[in-house]
């Protein structure tokens, strides 16, 4: 039973590993395709051409059947030209095999006939065997059979040439020595594709390797960089990052004709949560902060938490909005001073909020910054009121007291 | 880009042999089976063939050594060696022809040999393309000299001429589309490593971000704790005290208040130092946030005796008066203690205990020492340690 069981495990691995393979050889399909393309391209037009520079050779090597000669190198270059269109037709790679074999065994066919009609006193009768060496060459060098396709293609052709040289009563051993050339042809042309075959496949897998590794590196420099720019505890920006996210705010607003509002936010009484029920405590309270600013705040606008118990809120205005600001600060401190339940205990806190706009305030973010800052230690530790300082009636700043 | 060709060139190197061999292995063997066909197609006395034939067989097979003894010098001079190996495999055909009567059959077909040889040198081989041409068009010509003297009639010659180009033109396409793809694929690989390296620095650059502070490049809470774990281990391991302090400083807020946030910032930093040339390898240091600090120290067993001196120790370093942009600043320290295995068995109760120690401290609930002075005074909590450890 165990013995079965473990046979089937590794039947599993290896369909596994065959899948992967299998895999690996249609990525490697793919890889060539582009360059299969372009070769068979290429070969379809210089057949053509030398095809057609072949057939000024009929006029004095195979002038005894001349009209036959030139209607079979028409056919040849008709069948090289179709290859071209092909070549453009989507489903060409699919079929490729199938295309690209049958244009070379028109071609070839064409010169085996070539060879059949002419007399022996016609050089080509013995000559023409050039142009199958230059084919069965140009088969290996230029395309991307597979074994079974080449054998099939190289055997047909050569045993059809043998055929013809038998019907013509060639003597043997010339017979066999024209086929050493061929087969010697065949075995250059076989060894030079398997050593570009596996020099690609080697490079094919290389580069696979490497995009593997740079996905692999990727991933870790984004996650690395997700650390680093955000708060572990509330997964919001931490300084470094909201610092370039509200260089970019105040871009925006510099080159839109935008108002952009800071505020800056401390909670109140948090040290106290802390003391009194612990980090852990204290941790969740920062947590559920971060959570309702998130919620009362509209896509674009960007929260951060600076460290402690202070946060630093971004906002992309119209111009004219600013008096908003008041009001969407009062709502700030009402959803934090809404009771937070933590393990059954019922914890309230409250907020300070300083506010400073671009470009009332500066035009840095630094500034801005700096006089939130300021703003925020006034709410905490003067006034009690709201204080709202005009300096032009639309533009007013605010400065709101804790509300706990 | 001298450098960018000569990576391609070692790129290729490997490639450069492996085909030099295969060609040599190759030829040599199609040289003894054609030396069968010799014996139908020629009418030479075997002797003189075996001797032409063993030639090119010997060449091949020095070439094959050569690729593999002196593989550096055989790169280096590739393309005179392939060249001349081109043309001793070439000239022998043609010595054959050149020899064979008029009747032999080898005096017509075997200028077939040349268009194998002249496509091995386009295709296969690495010679570079106008060598490759120049080698090929003495070829051509010799064998268009050696057929004219032997009577060859002119539009026989001419076609046999035209084949031989053919096959040089399909072998000069081949080489064309093969080196581009090379190159191609080399560029690729390269531009592949290259993003490798950028992803791998980013990679670090941040990890180095995420796990340092970045006003005192020290150790960020999240790396400590790592650090902690791993020196808790080893404690626990060689039976050592993990003595863990936490450091809080007294008086900065009124620094900062005071004297703006770059004071603020650079009494951070300058503790900082302080603390890094305090401790010694092995140990560790971190900025909490903050003015908060953490220390994790080794010690041997037993020397948690020291530990009051220790705390001391750090407190006077961290009091030292020190002088930011000409003003002379002090800030004192509450520091708390905890140690393995006295006081927690992981790391977090270790922190948490030495957390609540400092904060003890700091509300002068085990004040022993204490000084008033410019920006802050330092408390050390009595350290509770046991003895019975």
């Amino acid at each position: 039973m165990s013995l079965f069981t473990s046979n089937q495990a590794n039947k599993n691995k290896d369909t596994g590993m065959d899948k992967k393979i299998a895999s690996q050889k249609d990525a490697f399909q793919a890889y060539i395709s582009a360059d299969r393309l372009k070769n068979s391209r290429s070969m379809c037009m210089l057949g053509a051409v030398l095809f057609v520079l072949f057939s000024t050779i009929d006029f004095f090597a195979l002038s005894s059947s001349l009209s036959d000669v030139l209607a079979i190198r028409g056919i040849v270059i008709a069948g090289l030209m179709l290859g071209f269109v092909l070549t453009y037709q989507s489903y060409f790679d699919k079929y490729y095999d199938y295309i690209m074999s049958s244009i070379y065994l028109v071609a070839a066919v064409g010169v085996v006939v070539s060879i059949y009609l002419a007399l022996p006193t016609d050089y080509a009768s013995n000559i023409y065997l050039a142009t199958l060496l230059i084919i069965i060459m140009t088969i290996f060098a230029w395309s991307y059979f597979s074994i079974r396709t080449s054998a099939l293609l190289i055997t047909t052709i050569i045993s059809s040439y043998a055929f013809v040289a038998i019907q013509k009563e060639i003597p043997v051993t010339h017979m066999w020595i024209n086929i050493a050339f061929l087969m010697g042809a065949t075995s250059i042309g076989y060894f030079s594709q398997h050593i570009r075959n596996n020099y690609l496949l080697q490079n094919f897998l290389l580069q696979q390797s490497l995009e593997a590794s740079v996905e692999q590196k990727t991933i870790e420099a984004d996650q690395n960089a997700f650390i680093a720019n955000h708060d572990e505890l509330t997964g919001l920006p931490n300084r470094r990052h909201i610092t370039k996210l509200l260089e970019a705010m105040l871009e925006t607003a510099k080159n839109k004709n935008k108002v952009m509002a800071l505020m800056f936010l401390d909670l109140n009484g948090f040290k106290q949560v802390n003391d009194i029920y612990g980090h852990a405590a204290g941790d969740e309270v920062l947590k559920i902060v971060a959570q309702r600013l998130e919620l009362a705040t509209r896509k674009g606008d960007q929260i951060s938490r600076l460290g402690g118990d202070e946060f630093l809120i971004g906002l992309l205005m119209k111009e004219g909005t600013l008096t908003n600001l008041e009001k969407m600060a009062q709502k700030f401190i009402s959803l934090i001073s809404q009771d937070i339940n933590i393990d059954g205990v019922k914890i309230k806190i409250g907020a300070s909020i300083g506010v400073s706009a671009y470009p009332i305030h500066g035009n840095t973010i630094e500034s801005l910054i700096r006089v939130a800052d300021d703003q925020m230690y006034k709410a905490k530790h003067g006034r009690k009121e709201p204080v709202i300082r005009a300096h032009q009636p639309s533009n007013s700043v605010i400065v709101f007291p804790n509300a706990g | 880009m001298k450098s960018d060709v000569r990576e391609y060139q070692t790129y290729l190197e490997p490639e450069m042999c492996s085909s030099a061999r295969a060609t040599a292995i190759l030829g040599s063997l199609l040289c003894i089976v054609f030396l069968a066909a010799d014996a139908y197609a020629l009418s030479l006395p075997l002797s003189e063939m075996i001797v032409i034939r063993g030639v090119v067989v010997l060449s091949s097979l020095s070439l094959f050594f050569v690729s593999f003894a002196y593989q550096e010098l055989f790169i280096r001079f590739y393309n005179p060696i392939i060249f001349s190996i081109s043309l001793i495999a070439a000239s022998s055909i043609i010595l054959m022809i050149h020899l064979a009567s008029p009747t032999d059959h080898a005096a017509t077909v075997y200028f077939v040999g040349l268009i194998i040889v002249i496509m091995l040198m386009f295709a296969w081989l690495f010679m570079r393309t106008e060598v490759a041409l120049s080698g090929v068009t003495i070829i051509i010509s010799s064998y268009a000299y050696v057929a004219h003297i032997n009577g060859l009639a002119t539009t026989d010659l001419f076609v046999n001429i035209l084949f031989l180009c053919s096959g040089a033109a399909t072998g000069i396409f081949t080489q064309i589309f093969r080196n581009r793809h090379l190159r191609q694929n080399f560029l690729l690989t390269q531009s592949l490593k290259e993003l490798l390296e950028v992803k791998t620095e980013e990679a670090g650059d941040y990890a180095h971000q995420a796990n340092h502070d970045e006003l005192t490049a020290l150790p960020n809470r999240r790396y400590i704790i790592q650090k902690l774990e791993k020196n808790l281990q080893i404690a626990k391991q060689a039976d050592k005290v993990l003595l863990i302090l936490f450091i809080d400083l007294n008086g900065f807020k009124l620094i900062n208040d005071t004297y703006g946030h770059a004071s603020g910032d650079a009494v951070l930093v300058k503790i900082a130092r302080r603390l890094e040339q305090t401790i010694i390898k092995g140990d560790c240091l971190s900025r909490l946030g903050g003015d908060e600090y953490l220390v994790g120290l080794m010690l041997d067993k037993g020397g948690l005796i020291e530990a009051e001196e220790i705390v001391n120790k750090f407190t006077a370093i961290v009091s030292y008066p020190m002088n930011i942009e000409g003003k002379k600043l002090k800030v004192g320290a509450s520091i708390g203690v905890a140690a393995y295995p006295e006081h927690g068995d992981t790391v977090e109760q270790l922190v948490d205990f030495a957390d609540k120690k400092m904060y003890q401290a700091k509300n002068g609930e085990t004040t022993v020492e204490s000084a008033e002075q410019l920006g802050g005074e330092s408390n050390i909590i009595s350290f509770p340690y046991t003895k019975n450890a």
